[in-house]
């Protein structure tokens, strides 16, 4: 524990430097606080979008979730990946031209003002900021919960390290602040993964690696028990659509410097996910079928698969790796927290009345400030399932996918923009809870179709 | 390469991403996934690479 708390602070000190080193860059605007001026680097932006995107769901999450539920979780999150280069490529582009040219600053900015719609910015914001909640607070869990497995950290102190390190990279200057100090973490989560599994293949022997995979036949195959068609549909369709439904990555499209610096991002991105995930999935996969030869303790909450090989694993690779999985979850997690104040600003306190650019600053620092006791209170209540968590916050963001592929495809209409979106909401929270069958897909289908519905009688009118 | 190809290509990669796997229906999904994944990443690489 004490070579942990030692090496943590050491980390809380690096990533302070970073962070005030940062300030020096930040001029007196919101568009600099919020968007690093769209100076981002290509290979900064592709870490700062990789570290925001894989978080301690990651680590902690789909390890577990691939001991539990079986291959079927590495397809869930190739697909993810899949969809997210499938969008960037079409769309990123045409993404980063609009909010430069029109100098957007939030995504809900960027809907509201090309829908020419108030409303449409306020009401993202809100649901933005009720969907996204549970999604931070489960980065604490995470934290927490690996803390107190493998150091005897209590379960408070664990998730209080999480908080610090995000107060200082959040409010020190904002995104330069935030993007570089995710691109030492980025790297961090990375080479721990790598370490952890050569330790892993040394220790274990691949020959009983692949022994115990092969072992369990029916974990292995796809569909099982757990991955049914409809699951997998209902898994893959909201983290297909993260790319534009979810404010903390659509907003890292504003900020690369120039073409060359978004398609490094997208590129660069692409070989990070592809590798961070085949390592992750491998890990879970592996550990389960050591478990059925008897070789790795059985373990029954799968939030806890992790935490249990690190507490076998040597001190100095639990650190390491104990290290990135927090790097992972305060690099998703602050994204998010200054993507919503910008919001707050941006699309509330901006309508509301007339505020200049130092007082934006202002603004969204006390809105970080304010929202971490209520992620605490959130993360220590402990919702549910990591993975379930985080899939119900990008359900809730689907209604958003109509809306912002009109924008792209030059097809906006107000009205229906507003009714695909509130309506769809409102559908989706029902659907979600109620678990309606296929409801992922049912409220993809439902605000897309109310859309062009509404769109096409509106030209019908208008034709006449 | 325009873009209505990988648009194209983009779909048939999704299907085959989510239909064969559950006629595979065991381990070998985890290489045939990644091989899928790995191809089109090849391959939208080289497209952005002429487009942006």
């Amino acid at each position: 524990m004490k070579e942990f708390l030692v090496s943590i602070i050491i980390y809380i000190i690096i990533v302070t430097i970073i962070s005030f080193i940062s300030l020096r860059y930040l001029k007196k605007t919101s568009e600099s606080f919020f968007i690093a001026g769209r100076e981002i680097r290509g290979f900064v932006a592709s870490l700062t979008y990789a570290a925001t995107t894989y978080s301690a769901f990651m680590m902690v999450g789909l390890v577990g979730f691939s001991y539990l539920t079986g291959v079927g979780a590495l397809g869930f999150e190739l697909v993810y990946l899949i969809g997210t280069i499938f969008l960037l490529t079409i769309f990123g582009e045409k993404i980063w031209r609009i909010s430069k040219e029109k100098g957007y600053v939030t995504p809900s900015e960027f809907i509201g003002k090309e829908f020419n719609s108030k409303f449409l910015s306020i009401f993202i914001t809100i649901i933005c900021l009720i969907s996204l909640i549970p999604y931070i607070s489960i980065q604490f869990i995470g934290t927490g919960l690996l803390m107190n497995r493998i150091f005897g950290i209590e379960y408070v102190y664990g998730t209080l390290i999480g908080i610090i390190i995000i107060l200082i990279t959040t409010l020190t200057s904002g995104m330069r602040s935030v993007a570089w100090t995710d691109t030492l973490q980025g790297i961090i989560m990375l080479v721990s993964s790598i370490f952890l599994i050569i330790w892993f293949v040394d220790k274990f022997e691949l020959n009983n690696i692949i022994k115990g995979i092969n072992t369990i036949e029916a974990y292995a195959k796809f569909p099982n028990e757990f991955w049914t068609f409809e699951r997998f549909l209902i898994f893959i369709t909201p983290w297909f659509f993260f790319a534009i439904t979810n404010p903390q990555v659509f907003q890292r499209l504003f900020i690369p410097k120039d073409e060359i610096s978004l398609r490094n991002m997208i590129t660069y991105f692409a070989i990070y996910g592809f590798v961070y995930t085949i390592l992750v999935t491998f890990l879970g996969l592996s550990l389960r079928g050591l478990s059925e030869l008897g070789l790795f303790e059985s373990v029954k909450d799968r939030d806890m698969v992790t935490p249990t090989l690190l507490s076998v694993a040597p001190l100095y690779l639990s650190i390491l790796v104990v290290i990135g999985i927090v790097s992972a979850a305060a690099t998703t997690a602050n994204s998010i927290l200054l993507t919503l104040s910008s919001m707050l600003v941006r699309d509330i306190i901006l309508t509301l009345k007339t505020v200049d650019e130092h007082k934006q600053i202002i603004f969204g620092r006390i809105f970080i400030f304010a929202f971490l006791p209520i992620l605490f209170y959130f993360s220590i209540l402990r919702p549910g399932f990591i993975v379930e968590l985080a899939v119900l916050s990008s359900t809730l963001l689907l209604p958003l996918v109509p809306v912002v592929l009109a924008i792209i495809l030059d097809k906006k209409d107000k009205t229906s923009g507003i009714i695909a979106l509130v309506l769809g909401y409102i559908f989706a929270i029902v659907a979600s809870f109620i678990k309606m069958k296929f409801y992922s897909v049912m409220i993809l289908i439902f605000s897309t179709l109310l859309y062009i519905v509404i769109y096409m009688i509106k030209r019908k009118k208008s034709f006449k | 390469m325009k873009e209505k190809h990988f648009i194209l290509i983009s779909l048939i990669v999704i299907f085959l991403m989510i239909v064969p796997p559950f006629m595979i229906n065991d381990i070998s999904n985890y290489i045939y996934w990644s091989i899928v994944t790995m191809l089109y990443l090849i391959v939208a690489t080289i497209y952005m690479k002429k487009r942006i």
